[in-house]
C-alpha cells in the first residue's frame, strides 16, 4: 500500500487542544471514536518509517511541534524558550531517526511521540541541572513489550478508546490535577504543595480519577 | 525476564504514574524499571498510564514554534548519518550479563564478579555508580540461609529481588518482587535455604540497626551515593 501524504485522510488540527485549560469547552465532551488504524498521525508516521516521506513528516511537524513546545514550557524548571525549542528539535529528530522502530500494534503515534518527549525532557533536565546519571534515559524508560503481549492488541485498543472517552468525561477538578502531575512533570507531593492541598487529598483525587479512567487493574 | 512466576509485590499506582509521567526522582526509576522487566501486569498498567499522558499531551494548548524550526530540523536530518538509532531491544546479553536485568547492565559493565563487594555477616553489598547524589544504589547478596541484622530505616528503602528469594516477618519475596520500606518498618531478612539471593536496593537515608550493635554503630551509619 502506498501511503502518499496527499491521499491521507484530512483531520483538522486537534479540536480538543484548548480543552485542558478550558475544561468545560464543548469539544472535550464531543464523542470522538479513536482508532489507531485510521488515526491520521499513525498513518503519517508509518509513511515516514516506510517511505521516508517528507511531506508526511512536515505534517507531523505542524501538528506535534507546537504541542511539544507547549509540553516543554509547562515543565517546572524549564520555562525558557531556548530549552523548549531544543526539546522540539530533539524530539522531531528522533521521530525521523527512530520511525522504523515505531510499531502501531503497540501504541498510537501520539503515545509513542509522548514517550519520546517525556524521555527527552528527562534528558534535558539532567543536562540543565548537571546531573550525570549513568543509565541512559531510554534504558530506564523503555521496558519494551513481549511478543506474546501483542495477542492482546484488540484489548489494548479497546482500553485506549476507553481511556480517551473517560478522560473527556472527568470532572475538571480531577482532570486538572492529573494534567499537573503528568504534563508539568511534578511528583504527587510537589503537586500537593503547589495546590496547597494535603498530599492525601491530591492522592485521593488522583485515585478517583484513575479508577474512572479504568486504569486500575485487578489489584 | 525469565521469571518463572509473576511477582506478587508491586509498586503502588502512584509510583507507576510518576514513572509514566517521567517525574520519578533520580535513582528511584531504576528499581521500577527492573520490576517492569519481570512484571507483565505493571507493564500493561504503565502502558495505559502512558496513554492517559498522551491524551493529555494531545490536548495541550499548542504554542507556535520558531519560523525556521522546521527548516532547521530538516537540515539536521540531511546531515545525519544514522547515528541515533533506538537501543536494540531483546538483544542477547553478553554472557557476563546473563541473569542481570537490562536496566542494570550499564551499571555492571564487567559483570557481578568484577564488582567491589563489602561483606557484613552473611550480606555482601556493592554500591553502584548511578549518579544520584541523594541516594545510595547497591546490589545486595545474601548467601543461602543467611540472616541479615535486624534493621529499621530512617528514610525509604526500595528493594527489588533479582534472583533467589528472601523472607521477613511479613512475607516471602521472589524474583521481581518490589518492596518499599518506610521509617517505621523494622525487619530481619533471611535468604531462602536453597539458594543465594540477589537484590537491588535504593536508599535515601541510612538504615538503623537494632539492638546493641545499633547503639554503637548507628551514629556512624551514612548513605554513600556514588
Ligand atoms: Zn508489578
Amino acid at each position: 500500500m502506498s501511503a502518499k501524504a496527499s491521499v491521507l485522510p484530512f483531520v483538522p488540527r486537534s479540536g480538543l487542544q484548548s480543552a485542558a485549560r478550558h475544561p468545560s469547552s464543548p469539544a472535550m465532551n464531543q464523542a470522538v471514536t479513536f482508532d489507531r488504524d485510521t488515526d491520521p498521525w499513525t498513518i503519517r508516521l508509518q509513511a515516514v518509517a516506510l517511505e521516508r516521506d517528507r511531506k508526511a513528516y512536515a505534517e507531523l511537524f505542524r501538528h506535534f511541534a507546537p504541542l511539544l513546545k507547549s509540553f516543554a514550557l509547562s515543565t517546572s524548571g524549564m520555562s525558557s524558550n531556548a530549552l523548549a525549542e531544543e526539546l522540539v528539535q530533539e524530539v522531531m529528530l528522533k521521530i525521523w531517526n527512530r520511525a522504523s522502530t515505531f510499531d502501531s500494534a503497540k501504541a498510537s503515534a501520539t503515545t509513542w511521540i509522548y514517550t519520546l518527549a517525556r524521555n527527552c525532557r528527562i534528558d534535558l533536565l539532567r543536562r540543565k541541572f548537571r546531573v550525570h546519571e549513568e543509565v541512559d534515559v531510554d534504558e530506564l524508560w523503555d521496558f519494551g513489550t513481549d511478543p506474546e503481549e501483542l495477542h492482546d492488541e484488540l484489548y489494548q485498543k479497546r482500553i485506549e478508546v476507553d481511556i480517551r472517552e473517560s478522560l473527556r468525561a472527568l470532572p475538571s477538578e480531577q482532570r486538572q490535577i492529573i494534567a499537573k502531575v503528568y504534563m508539568e512533570g511534578k511528583s504527587h507531593s510537589e503537586a500537593a504543595e503547589e495546590l496547597n492541598l494535603p498530599l492525601g487529598t491530591v492522592k485521593s483525587r488522583i485515585r478517583l480519577a484513575m479508577s474512572k479512567l479504568k486504569v486500575m487493574l485487578e489489584r | 525476564m525469565n521469571a518463572m512466576t509473576a511477582p506478587c509485590f508491586h509498586p503502588d499506582q502512584f509510583m507507576l504514574s510518576d514513572y509514566a509521567a517521567g517525574s520519578l526522582q533520580g535513582a528511584v526509576a531504576l528499581p521500577l524499571a527492573v520490576h517492569l522487566e519481570y512484571c507483565q501486569q505493571c507493564r500493561r498498567e504503565t502502558q495505559q498510564l502512558e496513554e492517559v499522558a498522551a491524551c493529555l499531551f494531545e490536548n495541550l494548548d499548542p504554542v507556535p514554534v520558531g519560523e525556521d524550526t522546521l527548516e532547521q530540523v530538516l537540515r539536521r536530518i540531511d546531515s545525519i548519518v544514522a547515528d541515533d538509532v533506538a537501543p536494540a531491544q531483546g538483544a542477547v546479553p553478553a554472557p557476563l550479563h546473563a541473569g542481570i536485568p537490562r536496566a542494570l547492565r550499564s551499571l555492571v559493565p564487567a559483570g557481578l564478579d568484577a564488582l567491589d563487594w563489602k561483606r557484613i555477616g552473611s550480606l555482601r553489598s556493592s554500591r553502584l555508580r548511578f549518579g544520584d547524589s541523594e541516594r545510595e544504589v547497591a546490589l545486595q547478596h545474601i548467601s543461602a540461609g543467611g540472616k541479615v541484622l535486624g534493621h529499621g530505616h530512617r528514610g525509604v528503602e526500595i528493594t527489588v529481588v533479582i534472583n533467589g528469594s528472601f523472607s521477613d516477618q511479613d512475607g516471602c519475596y521472589r524474583s521481581g518482587d518490589f518492596l518499599m520500606r518506610g521509617p517505621d518498618d523494622v525487619h530481619r531478612p533471611v535468604a531462602a535455604q536453597d539458594g543465594d539471593c540477589l537484590c537491588l536496593a535504593v536508599l535515601d537515608a541510612p538504615i538503623r540497626l537494632e539492638g546493641w550493635v545499633g547503639r554503637f554503630l548507628n551514629p556512624f551509619m551514612k548513605i554513600r551515593p556514588l
